[in-house]
């Protein structure tokens, strides 16, 4: 019996195949639909939960709200016809996507990618993952009712998004990270404004641990609460910052290097407790952490070069049959692409394994139980999950 | 011990609540963040992808050749090209629609373009007050590259060192 797990000695014990016997008319408890819209999440996901008082007995997950059938529609598109449909699958951070199909293309077409893409393509996912983390921390402050805290971290993500468009030429779908390497290079002065960017940032994010982090009423209500026990890990599936807050330093980055990660000088921010409070930690220390790394590439980048590869008429452009599995680290965990070429111009298959997947449903179901109601919501933000990705 | 203490006085005075509120208060006297949109705009990239134009040629010539490139690169199949052979034996279209509502903005169809005809601006406050205002025509695409020119063969020559 783990130290986590709940105490049900008042309920009825669960059947073998985990569903209660609850009688709903003995007024001791309460179905609650707890979505489609809520603010606990992004997006619509919806948690049915049975309540006694104010405990939750039993939660059960229902997505399907947001299903595109993205995967599908890729098998009908050219390969360079699915870029805009890849960054669409996690709008916060599309690019992690283009990087990962990307990087699949690439490998089974034998495509050789320029230095400079490298350093490129690096620099533009640690500016996704800075935008999704301070979307993250003024979502977690919400979600306890400190909205100003969101404010302050949508204008700091909102100057990310400024430099994201004069780099790409777009603020949300960048659409920049092509097979053969990325679409334009730098523009001039660059570097100088990213730097006032990245100032902005690291004093916004001061202010929010002064703010966030050292207040009394966020530590009551996050610090012991929606404890991920380190023994769930693998057979849950968890990574990035919720492995890690749990003290696995679990990050795709060291553990298997890809793009120019292995030349960057950085730490893997992990926490022990794994509650509430420690993962936002964790991922608050992963912005520093990220606006370090932006630093390093500007500052080591080859200047000259050229950006993107000499590509085949991408009209008509097929891919010898094969398979591979790319992987990423995202900020809500390793981000996967699985894909089955067949010859053709088409994809065959492209299996998306995203992270929200494995943390919003069955480990959302297994920490609701004996959640306080009034914890959901902080409870869905600081696992970090994002509807439309569990579907695509 | 001397913790002990320290956290006891720290919670009976409210130091960490009182320390929050100096950051929140200087946000309240601080600089505002604020831009006034339609008075203040915040710097536009000269890349930026906005509504579609077709540019012509400086003596007044259509540039499109009725090529198809773009038609054949549109992920969300949002452009409809017909053509046929004009008196003086160039190809040129006859229609040329692009659907705004199907159009993601993704640039290709400029990436693709030969001659440079279909070209991505920086305007992004249009409307349409009824469904089919956004369905684009040639003549209509053809006004927006004649009135925003200028712009467009500003921002070519800014972004063409770095292709």
């Amino acid at each position: 019996m783990s130290l986590f797990a709940p105490d049900r000695s008042q309920y009825p014990a669960p059947n073998p195949d985990g569903s209660l016997d609850i009688d709903l008319s003995s007024g001791k408890y309460l179905k609650l639909w707890h979505g489609p819209n809520h603010p606990g999440i992004t997006g619509n996901m919806s948690v049915e939960i049975t309540v006694c008082g104010d405990e939750v007995v039993e939660g059960k997950t229902h997505v399907g709200y947001l299903h595109r059938g993205f995967e599908k529609l890729m098998e009908r598109r050219t390969f360079i016809q699915c870029f805009p449909i890849v960054c669409r699958i996690c709008v916060p951070e599309p690019d992690f996507n283009e990087y990962c199909y990307a990087a699949a293309v690439e490998e089974l077409a034998g495509l050789e990618v320029p230095e400079k893409a490298h350093w490129m393509r690096t620099l533009i996912l640690e500016m996704g993952r800075i935008n999704s983390y301070l979307m993250y921390l003024g979502g977690q402050a919400g979600a306890l009712g400190q909205g100003v805290i969101g404010q302050w971290t949508t204008y700091a993500r909102d100057l990310m998004l400024d430099r994201f468009e004069e780099m790409t030429g777009a603020r949300i779908y960048h659409m920049f990270i092509l097979p053969g390497g990325v679409r334009d290079d730098l523009p001039e002065g660059f570097a100088a404004r990213m730097e006032e960017t990245l100032r902005e940032i690291e004093s916004t994010v001061a202010d929010v641990e002064k703010v966030m982090f050292h207040n009394a009423v966020f530590k009551k209500r996050t610090v012991g609460v929606g404890v991920i026990d380190p023994a769930w890990l693998d057979p849950y599936g968890i990574t990035g910052p919720n492995a890690r807050a749990a003290g696995v330093a679990r990050d795709v980055r060291k553990d298997h290097p890809y793009l120019v990660y292995p030349q960057l000088d950085f730490e893997v921010a992990t926490g022990q407790d794994s509650d509430i409070y420690t993962r936002a930690e964790v991922r608050r220390r992963d912005v520093l952490t990220s606006v370090d790394l932006i630093r390093q590439i500007l500052a080591r980048m080859p200047q000259d070069g050229p950006v993107m590869a000499k590509l085949p008429n991408v009209l008509h452009w097929k891919i010898p049959p094969g398979e591979t599995y790319v992987r990423g680290e995202c900020s809500r965990g390793e981000y996967g692409y699985y894909l089955v070429t067949d010859g053709s111009g088409y994809p065959r298959r492209v299996n998306v394994r995203g992270p929200s997947y494995t943390h919003a449903m069955a480990l959302l179901e297994r920490m609701l139980v004996n959640c306080n109601i009034s914890d959901i919501a902080a409870l869905m933000v600081s696992l970090h999950t994002y509807p439309p990705e569990i579907e695509r | 011990m001397f913790t002990r203490i320290k956290h006891f006085i720290d919670t009976f005075l409210l130091t960490e609540l009182l320390k929050g509120m100096a950051v929140t208060g200087r946000y309240l006297f601080g600089r505002k963040f604020t831009v006034q949109y339609p008075d203040e705009k915040t710097p536009q990239s000269f890349r930026f992808r906005g509504l579609h134009a077709q540019r012509r040629y400086p003596n007044g010539e259509e540039r499109c050749i009725a090529c198809k490139l773009c038609e054949a690169v549109c992920p969300a199949m949002a452009i409809k090209i017909e053509s046929e052979q004009r008196t003086d034996g160039t190809r040129r279209t006859t229609v040329y629609d692009i659907d705004l509502t199907k159009c993601i903005f993704c640039g290709f169809c400029e990436e693709a373009c030969p001659v440079d005809a279909i070209v991505e601006t920086r305007i992004f406050e249009y409307h349409g007050e009824k469904r089919g205002d956004l369905y684009y025509t040639k003549d209509m695409l053809l006004a927006v590259g004649d009135k925003y020119e200028a712009q467009i063969a500003e921002d070519r020559a800014q972004d063409a060192k770095y292709r």
